[in-house]
């Protein structure tokens, strides 16, 4: 089944979720500086967030063949919310490390291990 | 019928209002002692409201089943212990923020007991995860503290958000945030179409929730993160998202998602074998005590996967609920490790000082003979982790190991040999672990020290391991009521699943539902 060929579905923002899913774990997985891991954390949780409303969407269902309520676009919202919540700590946690380290490269965190 | 969930909600409820109050006063009262007793009372007060409003819960967001009661038993529980074991490091050393932040993780895991929709479970499970950042980020002291925290607050966030997308499939094939629709859903099978998606939410949802149980191969902050921080911090990072990954494992893979066992046997068994293995192999290797305990608490993680193994396999056979329960058998465990865990770091919190805590077992030298009474107290400790009968915890290794001995296959071929190789290394597992819980006892005992332990981690401390310790050999030696418990919980959660389908179909054809959830499904590929 060809998506190039189709009328944007549910399947096209599945696509687009996963590739957004996979840019924010390199990007976690590759940067060092502790504010691209959190860029990549955003990616991540964006990706997620996209496939709930279009799984949600009655728009991309088909003319409201398959209505799944306002979950999708609530649970949305909450995560939105959080993932500031997470920012918000993240760059406090962030500064503070800054502070003892005059650097946020991730890769100086290496002083415990064993 | 919404007054009875309020109602249910009040412990709840009760939590949020102490803890906001402590976080706003708090910066007007220079007087930190009291913050201690305010939410010691609270806990106090939300456990009463826990014993009065039991189960009265209407269906909706929340389960108001055994299986939230002994949970949010063991929650307020450990809760009320975590803020006697941290009175002395909240009074002394840290801000008021810090015993309110322990109240909100607590309030999160209150909701995660009786969620049963996705969006709740997310919520609760973020009310767990966001405090324990602060927790960490006021508890550490220098460097390794920053450092701890660093480390754990991008690798959890990363837990959830891969938690997330896990749960963002199983909504597109469950078609609902609702775990009993979303069950309703499924037990029919997958939708066709939909195969690989249930394959990757059930593979998502795990990896995520594993690392908040500290399962391989997603351990490895553990052992950096338990070093790097207070004892008292280590507690709660060992016992609060545990409880909160073990509940949700429970209740979204082990009875939510049928269908999909025949996945979730091989995976969990494989994460099962190697958790345990790998912690119990390294932590021989440790000489600081918070990294012993921290590889311990993994291969703990290890033993209990070996009841989610045994409920998947289950699935697959015609009769679910055996006297061998493995649903049970986690959560007997998860309920004596949390008290063995949360003692032993209250011990650990009381032999330090504010300075420096306890660091590596060496110092535990000669405890034996200058601290007898915290001594015997770590030694029951060690004793029950190891898993030596009469105590605690060999009951629970025996549930654990015994579920996965005793499982009868229907038509389901296969699991029934894999589990007994599980239940075999897993014994295995249990005698290599001996050696390094004996070694602390042995050092405490037969070694003696020209520089004993300070002492002087305060009164709440000590009292903590003296009230764990007890119950730990109360539940030893009368396992019967809380393995009634547990196997209640288990039964519970696997049937509220069920029957309240039945009552909201019913409530759906008389209309009272707003939204209706019964299309049929077309094929998105």
């Amino acid at each position: 089944m060809n998506l190039l060929t189709q009328p944007v579905g549910v399947s096209h923002y599945l696509v687009v979720g996963a590739v957004l899913f996979v840019c924010g774990v390199v990007c976690m997985a590759t940067k060092r500086n502790a504010l691209g891991v959190l860029m990549g954390i955003e990616l991540v949780l964006n990706g997620a967030n996209l496939n709930f409303i279009a799984f949600g969407s009655h728009v991309l269902n088909r003319a409201g063949a398959r209505t799944l309520g306002l979950d999708g676009q609530l649970i949305a919202l909450f995560v939105i919310v959080l993932a500031a919540a997470e920012a918000a700590i993240a760059l406090a946690i962030t500064l503070n490390y800054y502070n003892n380290q005059a650097t946020v490269d991730v890769d100086h965190a290496d002083e415990l291990r064993g | 019928m919404t007054t009875d969930s309020v109602l249910y909600l009040l412990p709840e409820a009760t939590l949020a209002g102490v803890a906001t109050l402590i976080v706003v006063l708090g910066v007007f009262v220079a007087w930190r002692a009291v913050w201690s007793w305010v939410a010691a009372a609270g806990l106090v007060f939300a456990a009463v409201f826990v014993l009065r409003f039991d189960g009265v819960a209407d269906g909706g967001l929340l389960a108001g089943d055994a299986m939230a009661s002994f949970v949010r038993w063991l929650v307020v529980g450990s809760g009320l212990l975590l803020v006697m074991a941290a009175a002395r490091a909240s009074c002394r050393t840290q801000t008021a923020e810090y015993v309110g932040s322990l109240l909100f993780a607590v309030l999160g895991l209150l909701l995660v007991a009786s969620a049963q929709d996705l969006t709740l479970m997310f919520v609760g499970l973020e009310l767990v995860s966001i405090p324990s950042y602060i927790l960490l980020y006021l508890g550490g002291r220098g460097v390794p503290g920053k450092e701890a925290t660093a480390k754990y607050f991008f690798l959890s966030v990363f837990s959830s958000a891969v938690t997330l997308y896990g749960f963002a499939f199983l909504y597109g094939i469950g078609g609902s945030t609702h775990l009993v629709e979303i069950h309703a859903r499924l037990i029919d099978g997958v939708p066709s179409g939909f195969q690989l998606l249930g394959a990757l939410a059930l593979v998502l949802i795990f990896s995520g929730l594993a690392f908040k149980i500290a399962a391989a191969p997603f351990h490895f902050y553990a052992p950096d993160v338990y070093q790097g921080t207070s004892p008292i911090n280590a507690a709660i990072l060992a016992v609060l998202p545990k409880i909160a990954g073990i509940v949700a494992m429970v209740r979204i893979l082990g009875v939510a998602m049928p269908g999909q066992s025949e996945t979730g046997w091989h995976l969990a068994l494989v994460v099962a074998a190697l958790t345990m293995t790998l912690g119990n192999t390294l932590a021989l290797w440790q000489n600081n005590v918070r990294r012993l305990l921290a590889y311990s608490s993994i291969a703990h993680a290890g033993y209990m996967l070996i009841g989610l193994t045994v409920a998947f396999a289950a699935q697959q056979t015609v009769d679910t609920v055996s006297q061998f329960d493995g649903l049970a058998a986690m959560l007997f465990y998860l309920a004596v490790y949390a008290l063995a865990t949360i003692g032993v770091f209250a011990a650990l919190t009381y032999l330090g000082d504010d300075q420096r805590p306890l660091e590596t077992v060496d110092e535990m030298a000669g405890l034996g003979r200058s601290r007898p009474i915290t001594a015997l107290a770590i030694a029951v400790f060690m004793f029950s982790l190891a898993g030596v009968p009469p105590l605690a915890g060999f009951w629970g290794k025996l549930g654990l190991f015994a579920s996965a001995i005793a499982f009868q296959p229907g038509q389901a071929g296969g699991a029934q040999g894999w589990l007994l190789v599980l239940a075999i290394i897993g014994l295995l597992n249990a005698v290599v672990a001996a050696g390094y819980y004996l070694r602390i006892v042995a050092v405490m005992y037969f070694r003696s020290s020209d520089r004993p332990a300070a002492g002087e981690g305060g009164a709440g401390a000590w009292t903590a391991s003296f009230i764990c310790a007890l119950l730990v050999l109360a539940v030893g030696l009368l396992p019967g009521p809380m393995v009634n418990a547990s196997r209640q919980a288990a039964t519970a959660a696997r049937t509220s699943v069920q029957q309240d389908a039945v009552e909201r179909a019913a409530d759906v054809a008389a209309g009272s539902v707003p939204f209706s959830q019964t299309p049929a499904m077309n094929e998105p590929f």
